[in-house]
């Protein structure tokens, strides 16, 4: 299949269904009779899209971010209560 | 080779800017050097360091040519393709005919890839819902598209386009191995989607290829002036920005083809934390999957050679800055992921390019309001410095230093386009523009109306700024797509504050800095009229000039997508009505 070749380069996640399986080898509804609205809905071949991380928890924007913030970071060493 | 040409183009940058700064320091010290003097050459510095970044994307584009993948473009097509039209709250008749165009076009050269096409509606109106639905029936009864014709809505848009696609992924991802990912305005040539697919299977590790579209259609004149644009000048800065990025290529979120696996691998996108405009969904997701593709090791690469990609822009001023204000908020919404870990290195200064691309007319507008303030906030030069001494000593002039310091800027502006048309006319690329005369004309025509409609776009743009710094989101509001003619009240009640922010400016200025007046008329003036250029903007272009190829000589898919378009359109008087039509209850669509 096209694909692969490809798939040694995807970091293997186990949350990707269908990894290693080309498209073509994947049983989908394709209807091939009169106009129906089942024959129009998207065919059933799931395929998983796992989140990613896309914001930065120690980032230098973050951290001055959470300074900036009310009882952010810059709090505790301001805290003379002791 | 490729760090080689990114750091000279840094560097170069860098110098001019630093060029421009030590003018204005030296501009500055001949009437005696002020804290406001420092501040305005530092706004200077990174204002002409952007101008320079853009004219060293010029240069590169034009000294460089693009090398297209041998051997490919016969080969025989194994994977299987899905184009996907995102739909919201669209005229169905024009989008869908699109689809349409293109199917036929394809189905013209055989179309041995056996494409799909899926409508993916995130359509709120229920009168657009149905009527989207019957103009579908139609179209696949036209096309026997049974089985490649796809449809389907969703209940909740969650994630706008980004979530609309992700959607699909995870409904019939596993069913293709590519995607197509159109705009509801983008039309291709049958030939060029077959060609992408193609490169796509002779690149194993390219995640994602984007086209350059041009626009097509465009009739006003503000509209005709960024369709010329885009066709005669865009093309050499895209080569230089294919050049520039490499591996670490741009998305810009439709005419281009993915790897639907490293889609979905890369590209599932997490809502922010936190509310609009810097939290929730991403609104600008097209950058961040390209990063998050290229994270993954992926290639993103922009073919600009390709031809026969198109799309539609807006008419008017008004529309270009509505769509303007959502890409701004959501390129500010970047400064949230540009330290995402593992990002390459280039992912994060491409992040950070495009938030300059909406603060740079800040630093423009700070410069010119201290230009203007300068009297009341230092103290005026001394000119009887010695006590007694009865004859004035008056400071040295830098006219000339300001003159060329203007011509720099200036240069900087305008010579990348000049240099685009001479090597035109050199090549004979002109022709396919109308002839050099024409095309010498229309960039001297284009030169202008940019020049007077910038200072207009620059105060839209930094309200948008300021609104999503104000925490204001701009929400999701559909695109205007039409005839988009601006009635007189519209023009005003769109540009009122403008004229009165181009009123205050001239008037400050001839006040407090008179000799600076004549200098700020070409940014104040174009403001005073607002109104009257975003009117004469909208208006129907009848003019010889700002010929494009695609209007001199329409492609195949131009030509099928007019004759669906007028065979719809005709025909949707009478046969396709607001209210869906009532469809056989065994087999037929809901209403």
């Amino acid at each position: 299949m096209a694909f692969s070749m490809a798939y040694g380069t995807i970091a293997t996640d186990e949350a990707i269904a269908c990894i290693g399986v080309g498209a073509g080898e994947v049983r989908a509804p394709f209807h091939r009779s009169g106009f129906s609205e089942e024959a129009c809905a998207l065919p059933a071949a799931p395929l998983a899209m796992p989140l990613q991380t896309i914001e930065a928890e120690t980032g230098i924007i973050h951290r001055m971010l959470r300074r900036l913030r009310p009882g952010g970071q810059s709090r505790t060493s301001m805290d003379v209560g002791a | 080779m490729l760090y080689s040409l990114r750091s000279v183009m840094i560097v170069a940058s860098l110098l001019a800017g630093l060029g421009a700064f030590i003018l204005f320091l030296e501009f500055g010290e001949a009437t005696g050097l002020t804290w406001i003097d420092v501040f305005r050459a530092v706004l200077i510095l990174i204002s002409t360091m952007w101008l320079a970044w853009g004219a060293m994307l010029a240069f590169v584009g034009m000294t460089s040519r693009a090398r297209p993948p041998e051997g490919v473009d016969d080969a025989p097509i194994r994977g299987r393709t899905c184009i996907l039209m995102p739909v919201y709250n669209e005229n169905p008749r024009e989008s869908f005919s699109r689809i349409a165009a293109m199917e036929t076009s394809l189905r013209e050269i055989g179309d041995p890839a056996e494409i799909h096409f899926a409508i993916l509606s995130d359509t709120r109106d229920e009168a657009i819902a149905a009527q989207e639905r019957a103009v579908f029936r139609r179209m696949v009864e036209e096309c026997n598209g049974v089985g490649r014709f796809f449809y389907r809505r969703r209940e909740k848009n969650t994630g706008k386009k980004a979530g609309n696609i992700q959607d699909f992924i995870m409904t019939s991802g596993a069913a293709y191995d590519y995607a197509v990912i159109l705009d509801a305005d983008s039309l291709m040539e049958g030939e060029t989607i077959l060609t992408m697919i193609r490169r796509m299977e002779a690149e194993p590790q390219l995640g994602l290829l984007q086209t350059l579209p041009k626009i097509i259609r465009a009739e006003s004149h503000f509209g005709r002036a960024m369709q010329f644009s885009a066709s005669f000048f865009s093309p050499v800065f895209a080569r230089g920005l294919a050049m520039v990025q490499g591996r670490t290529g741009p998305f810009w979120g439709h005419n281009a083809i993915v790897n639907v696996r490293a889609f979905a691998q890369s590209c599932g996108l997490p809502e922010l934390k936190g509310a609009p405009p810097f939290g929730g969904h991403v609104m600008s997701h097209d950058y961040v999957e390209a990063a998050l593709l290229a994270r993954n090791g992926w290639i993103v690469r922009l073919d600009d050679d390709l031809e026969g990609s198109f799309e539609e822009g807006p008419e008017n001023i008004v529309d270009h800055a509505k769509r303007d204000r959502r890409w701004c908020q959501g390129n500010l919404q970047h400064l949230r992921i540009i330290g995402a870990p593992g990002l390459k290195p280039w992912s994060r200064f491409v992040f950070a390019q495009g938030v300059m691309a909406f603060i740079a007319p800040l630093f423009w507008m700070g410069f010119i309001a201290a230009s203007i303030a300068a009297p009341l906030l230092v103290t005026p030069p001394d000119y009887f410095p010695v006590p007694g001494w009865p004859f004035p000593q008056f400071p040295q002039s830098a006219a000339s230093m300001a003159i060329s310091l203007a011509i720099g800027i200036f240069g900087l502006l305008f010579l990348p386009k000049l240099l685009v048309t001479a090597r035109a006319i050199l090549s004979g690329e002109a022709r396919r523009f109308g002839g050099p005369v024409r095309v010498v004309l229309s960039t001297l025509w284009e030169l202008l109306l940019s020049s007077l409609t910038a200072p207009v776009l620059m105060m839209f743009t930094i309200r948008s700024v300021l609104e999503v710094l104000m925490r204001r989101d701009g929400g999701w509001p559909t695109n205007n797509r039409g005839d988009g003619i601006l009635q007189w009240p519209e023009a005003v009640a769109a540009s009122w504050w403008i004229i009165v922010a181009g009123c205050i400016g001239l008037f400050a200025a001839w006040f407090l800095t008179p000799e600076l007046f004549l200098w700020l008329l070409p940014v104040g003036v174009p403001m005073i009229l607002a109104p009257a250029l975003l009117r004469w903007g909208s208006l129907p272009s009848r003019g010889q000039l700002m010929i494009t190829p695609a209007e001199q000589a329409p492609g195949r898919v131009i030509q099928l997508y007019d004759a669906v378009l007028t065979r719809w359109g005709v025909d949707a008087q009478s046969s396709i009505p607001v209210v869906p039509l009532r469809l056989p209850e065994k087999d037929g669509l809901k209403a």
